[in-house]
């Protein structure tokens, strides 16, 4: 037994100490680039959302489909197997916007390991990317090479500063009208974090900004109004409260859960998409980028320092 | 340990329900959190139960059948959890990983998310008192300090369980599960180490006498102040003398003397610090008796055709069990010592052996005859079927005999010791 734990602090140093190691170094480099990332990466989510919807419910990340996006104006492509769409990156490129426009709608592994747009091997005569330009190409990360993807959860990324769109597999309930509700971003809480309590759920009451609780989660459904079957009147009454019983009864007055019918299956996985965090939960603004990953279908949005 | 894996299976179970697998194995990212959270999940219940185990509870030296085997089990489980909890943080960082090493790096970087600050203090502190107890010889007593701070460790654990954002706050009946699992460790923790004289019932005794049996053996007697200890013979307890010159933890020692006898004696070898202090003990110092422990008992055996083996110190058990030996037991008692002047009670032992007909003594030096073996047991006891085998002294003396038993092809049931060189 005193092996088992031998081995495994050992292993555990090694991972921790290399992490730490690779990750501080990186991060003097990071920082710069996270900044220009911040301040592109809005304006790119909502392309890749604009294009993703555009192309109808679901879309298959085949090469064909990643050719018709081959201009300047609509650029996906390919690095290592996975998809980015790189369009409102233009004009930031150190080196210049010809050098990627010639990979518009093609693999550009090669290219972007040698720097050199027409190269065929990856062991061309120039040297690759910088850790750096890693960093920010993954806030232009669509889905991996074939990966079926589908519209998005933009509204879980409330809660971070920099928003980039997610796929999602198909195998989410079709929430065929989320995605066009959703065109403003807010920026909560853009410094420090932010305790969801009853007293900051209960600031936002508003059809513009509505917050709600319901069986100890957190939802923010302002996208929402305008897509509930039950008209909007029914839920304003509930924003910045505890909803609970009105979720529950379909009762906006309801006190206790019962009298009436609940929402339907459909409905409880809608509910997900607008699902920020749970009741009392700290959830902070510095795991931006982590929602990148966040592809499980019932993915809870916010803060994902899961345990 | 049938209840300790029901107990930790239970939480895995409820989290399997949960959400559906095809979720929590979706892909590289979801399988990797989903394993960090099990690896966390079980920790934290043995650790959890190891704190219990710690407790030194009766009811556990019964269920384990000796406090000796709860201890091997305590440390084993405390290793397990251990390793599970070092592994939990490691799999969870790999979907930060797959970000950027970045984010990985800050993941492991304290004082940026309350909870996970909690998790890492508590890591931390947790990897430096499990290599205080593997890597590093403490003395006894400063590592029993030492490793009392595991408490600390508990609770932020436990703060860092119930404030993140996890399966543990989403879940009630999970919720509920661990948080009174922590909470009866954490009570049984506190109880043991700043409660222990007001809650564990201990017998006061006072010095009667100090006898210096040779250069390194001591024999302290005591008499009850009140009421006396009921034991088995070949039990022990847990002492602790009231002196200023005595470090004030209590240790556990085999009581030497009979049951019959009002007053209570151990026979003490001197191996270390502690038992090097107990020279300064002075007739009419206080004692506080917590016992009886332990399941070392030619009683406890129904087989009344025994071989007891005893190395050195290792004799202390036996004599208490030869001054209480019911008549229609056949009992070969082998005592083993380096040099004959080395043994002590011979005397005692040579009138028992006259005095009781089916008790046969035999003193066996090791400078006159080699070290004692199974083989030699066979050929002098005979019959070795038919008995069972009692075992006591240093570790290593009891391991080899045992294994050369068993290679006799003697049941290991049939083979009975007990571990004295627990850390309690």
């Amino acid at each position: 037994m005193k092996n088992l734990s031998t081995i495994s602090l050992f292993i555990f140093g090694v991972v921790v100490t290399a992490v730490l190691v690779a990750g501080l170094v990186f991060y003097q480099d990071t920082k710069n680039s996270q900044i220009i990332a911040g301040s592109q990466t809005g304006s790119s989510a909502q392309n890749t959302i604009n294009q993703i919807t555009s192309g109808g419910k679901t879309i298959v990340l085949s090469n064909k489909e990643i050719a018709t996006h081959n201009k300047q104006s609509d650029c996906w492509l390919i690095i290592s197997n996975k998809v980015y769409d790189i369009t409102s990156y233009f004009g930031s490129h150190p080196g210049g916007s010809g050098v990627m426009a010639a990979t518009c709608g093609t693999d550009a592994t090669n290219a972007y390991m040698t720097k050199d747009p027409y190269a065929t091997s990856s062991n061309g005569s120039n040297s690759g990317h910088s850790s750096s330009a890693h960093n920010l190409l993954n806030n232009y990360y669509i889905g991996d090479l074939n990966q079926t993807i589908g519209q998005q959860k933009v509204t879980q990324t409330n809660s971070s500063i920099t928003q980039t769109s997610i796929p999602t597999p198909t195998t989410v309930s079709p929430v065929t009208n989320v995605i066009k509700n959703v065109t403003t971003t807010k920026v909560i809480a853009p410094s420090g974090n932010l305790t969801l309590d009853m007293k900051e759920i209960a600031t936002h009451n508003k059809q513009t900004d509505c917050w709600m609780l319901i069986s100890g989660k957190v939802y923010n459904i302002t996208s929402f109004f305008g897509s509930h079957p039950g008209g909007n009147s029914t839920m304003i009454t509930s924003c910045g409260k505890d909803a609970t019983a009105a979720y529950m009864t379909k009762d906006p007055s309801a006190t206790s859960s019962g009298t009436r019918s609940a929402h339907s299956s459909n409905a409880v996985s809608l509910l997900n998409n607008y699902y920020i965090g749970d009741f009392n939960q700290i959830i902070g603004q510095q795991k931006v980028t982590q929602t990148n990953t966040v592809v499980a279908p019932t993915t809870r949005g916010g803060n994902e320092y899961d345990d | 340990m049938f209840i300790i894996a029901i107990l930790s299976f239970i939480p895995v179970v409820v989290w399997f329900f949960m959400q559906p697998l095809g979720v929590r194995f979706f892909d590289l990212n979801a399988t990797t959190t989903s394993l960090g959270q099990i690896f966390g999940l079980v920790g934290m219940v043995l650790f959890s139960i190891n704190l219990i185990l710690a407790g030194r509870f009766k009811f556990l030296d019964k269920y384990f059948k000796g406090l000796d085997k709860v201890y091997i089990n305590h440390s084993k489980l405390g290793a397990i959890s251990f390793s599970l909890l070092l592994f939990h943080p490691l799999f969870l960082v790999i979907k930060f990983i797959t970000i950027s090493i970045k984010e990985a790096a800050l993941f492991f970087v304290p004082f940026i998310n309350a909870p996970i600050t909690w998790g890492i203090i508590s890591l931390g502190l947790m990897i430096v008192l499990m290599s205080l107890t593997f890597y590093i010889k403490l003395k006894y007593h400063v590592w029993k300090i030492s490793h009392k701070a595991m408490v600390i460790v508990f609770i932020f654990a436990i703060l860092h369980t119930f404030f993140i954002s996890s399966d543990v706050s989403r879940n009630n009946f999970l919720r509920y599960y661990i948080l009174s699992l922590a909470i009866i460790g954490l009570l049984v923790s506190f109880n043991k180490a700043f409660l222990g004289r007001l809650l564990v019932k201990k017998l006061k005794y006072k010095v009667k006498n100090v006898n210096q049996l040779n250069e390194s053996i001591l024999e302290i007697e005591m008499e009850p102040l009140n009421k006396k200890m009921i034991f088995n013979p070949g039990q022990f307890a847990f002492f602790e003398f009231i002196n200023g010159k005595v470090s004030s933890e209590s240790h556990p020692f085999s009581i030497s003397s009979s049951n019959v006898e009002s007053n209570l004696k151990i026979t003490i070898k001197n191996l270390g610090d502690y038992t090097n202090e107990l020279i300064n003990l002075k007739i009419n110092d206080s004692v506080l008796v917590d016992g009886p422990y332990g399941n070392f008992s030619y009683k406890n055996i129904q087989n009344k055709n025994q071989i007891w083996i005893a190395g050195g110190i290792g004799i202390t058990p036996f004599l208490s069990m030869a001054k209480s030996l019911e008549r229609d037991y056949i009992i070969d008692l082998y005592y083993s010592v380096k040099e004959n002047k080395e043994a002590v009670y011979l005397n005692d032992l040579q009138e028992l052996s006259q005095k009781i007909p089916n008790f046969r003594f035999n003193l066996w030096a090791a400078s006159l005859n080699g070290y004692i073996n199974a083989g030699v047991v066979a050929n002098l006891s005979k019959d070795l079927e038919s008995k069972d085998i009692f075992l006591c002294g240093p570790p290593a003396f009891m391991e080899g005999l045992k294994n050369q038993f068993l290679s006799l092809g003697v049941d290991i049931k049939k083979i009975h010791y007990e571990n004295f060189n627990f850390n309690l």
